[in-house]
């Protein structure tokens, strides 16, 4: 015992460096996901004064009768599943796109404004499309421009509508930061790999599917599996944009638990809800984690 | 007949850049024009962006601008301190531990290591309502420290990871002439260490500005209206003032907007290297 704190005596600079960091991330990083684990199964409101007590899986078996949860998978869904394909598929393209230019300054001037859209904050470009989906809003009046006789839409309103203008919502999707990532890749490739395929005579399409794609593997697994896990926990375009409607059109599981801690104070199902979703994350990861090993190991053959 | 060939596949060249050219620059163009109609829009009296919505107009009302920036002063002001604290407290803690778990030797430099990395696996989803339930018990609901706080842990975790290999990759030498000097370990961090990751700090804040700048969802639960930062700010309480013209809005956006904007033009080379990465994690 007496060794032990001379130890920690000898080493006390180090010590009292990485404390702030330690003590701090235990605090305020583990303890919310564990507590919040616990309070997945109580039945702790917002109500002042009021017994907590365990009440099992009560929260669980209650959210899993609720057609409002239920229905929220199948619109996350909806919007998850397009915008994970866009999100991987769209900037590799316009990547591609940038990687075929034969002037380099082009090349750097497309990369620069690429990234433009990122920089504004998120919230701002969300509100614009706010305006733009309005009944006398920019998408009206741009279908209107075709046929005159093309009905004015209530984008955010009506509800078989508002599902594709939440994924309509910065369309052509180039992320900024995607490109950049793919770009680098691709322009990490060693060139003799492309001699050779010029030897071969192979088009621009047969280099991109056979040397570009196995080489910049990685970058996709990486958005695929962060697009899965992010994608999962998204509500903020909900938040701003379309408060879960109308009705419950928009509501996804992340959007429903916070519903339920910021206006109702129901904390124990909101809890209930965020582990349900940890559940579904790990389970996603670990799959594609596995999935894409063996894809890569088949490539390898 | 030679000549003829190679003549006709640099038109064909030619053509297919030009192509490229078209393309790449008509879907910039749908991508960056929500922006330009708000940039548009911040200009226009309301009258005129009733019946001219989607296109410049002259003339141009500056009062717009001066009209928003005084609603939104003080979400910019609550902005800008909650980023300076914030990112000040989060490079010092940062850097600091990277220096210790990976320069000094001692028992559990790895444990901490892999304390902070195992938070990347744990989703934000899971913490949420807790973490909510423990700022407000510390007091800090309704305090710019509920938005503090969290950049000095939480905020930390990518630093620490990117600062600990930077660090590990130094050569020990360095500190040793440091050492037969007499210079304590702290010396060798504050003097020697901390200058040469300045690149990697610069890339650290910039990331820290941008999250700052447009986190909305974490000022909205814990703070109220009085209290929110930027984004917050426009989206729950400017956008909502049914009396304020859309083109003051506008304005509003556009203000918020500049900083960053401005941040990454003449900090292009962090803010690429923030976003390359990120993407390295993988």
């Amino acid at each position: 015992m007496k060794a032990f704190f001379r130890y920690i005596w000898q080493h006390r600079t180090a010590y009292l460096m990485v404390a702030p960091l330690v003590i701090g991330v235990l605090i305020f990083c583990y303890y919310p996901p564990i507590h919040g684990i616990f309070l997945a199964f109580t039945d702790k409101t917002a109500a002042v004064g009021k017994q907590v007590t365990l009440v099992g899986f009560r929260n669980f078996i209650e959210l899993f009768r609720d057609p409002i949860f239920k229905n929220s998978f199948g619109t996350m869904l909806l919007i998850q599943i397009p915008r994970l394909i866009a999100g991987i598929c769209v900037p590799l393209v316009y990547a591609e796109f940038i990687f075929a230019l034969r002037s380099k300054q082009s090349q750097a001037v497309y990369r620069m404004l690429v990234l433009l859209p990122v920089v504004a904050p998120g919230v701002v470009s969300i509100l614009v499309w706010k305006q733009i989906y309005q009944v006398d809003g920019l998408l009206n009046g741009i279908l209107h421009m075709f046929s005159s006789e093309a009905p004015a839409i209530d984008w955010l309103g009506d509800a078989n509508w508002v599902i594709f203008a939440i994924l309509f919502m910065g369309f052509p999707w180039i992320g900024g930061a995607q490109v950049l990532i793919y770009l680098a890749g691709i322009m990490n490739i060693p060139k003799d790999l492309f001699e050779a395929a010029d030897l071969d005579g192979a088009t621009a399409l047969q280099k991109i599917v056979i040397i570009h794609l196995p080489l910049i593997s990685g970058q996709i697994r990486y958005f695929l599996i962060f697009g899965l896990i992010n994608g999962l926990q998204d509500y903020g375009t909900q938040v701003v944009l379309t408060q879960g409607g109308p009705g419950y059109a928009t509501y996804v599981p992340g959007y429903y638990m916070y519903e339920l801690m910021n206006v109702h104070g129901e904390y124990g199902k909101a809890s209930a809800i965020g582990v349900i979703l940890f559940l579904i994350i790990m389970v996603l990861t670990a799959v594609s984690f596995k999935f894409i090993r063996f894809g890569n190991s088949k490539d390898e053959n | 007949m030679k000549t003829n060939e190679s003549r006709r596949w640099t038109a064909r060249r030619k053509v297919s850049q030009a192509i490229l050219h078209i393309v790449l620059i008509f879907s910039l163009i749908l991508v960056l024009y929500p922006l330009l109609m708000m940039v548009f829009g911040a200009f226009k009296s309301g009258t005129e962006y009733n019946s001219n919505k989607w296109l410049p107009a002259l003339p141009l009302r500056l009062s717009n601008l001066s009209d928003a920036f005084e609603s939104i002063r003080i979400y910019l002001f609550n902005t800008l301190i909650v980023a300076l604290f914030g990112i000040v407290g989060m490079i010092v803690i940062s850097s600091m531990s990277s220096f210790a778990i990976s320069k000094l030797k001692f028992k559990g430099n790895k444990v901490c290591f892999y304390l902070v990395l195992a938070l990347t696996m744990v989703p934000g989803v899971l913490s949420l309502t807790s973490q909510f339930l423990l700022y407000r018990n510390f007091g800090m609901q309704d305090s710019l420290m509920a938005l503090i706080v969290p950049m000095w842990t939480g905020g930390c975790v990518f630093g620490v990871f990117l600062l600990c290999s930077f660090y590990a990759g130094l050569p020990d030498e360095l500190f040793e002439a440091a050492s037969l000097d007499g210079a304590g370990d702290f010396i060798k961090y504050w003097k020697i260490a901390l200058p040469l990751s300045k690149p990697i700090l610069a890339t650290l804040v910039i990331m820290q500005i941008s999250g700052v700048w447009g986190d909305y969802i974490w000022p909205r639960l814990i703070l109220s209206q009085e209290n929110y930062t930027i984004a917050a700010g426009l989206a729950f309480s400017f956008e909502l003032v049914s009396t304020t013209a859309q083109p003051i809005k506008f304005a509003g956006y556009l203000i918020s907007a500049i900083p960053v904007v401005l941040l990454f033009i003449f900090f292009n080379r962090f803010y690429v290297e923030g976003l390359a990465s990120s993407g390295l994690k993988l």
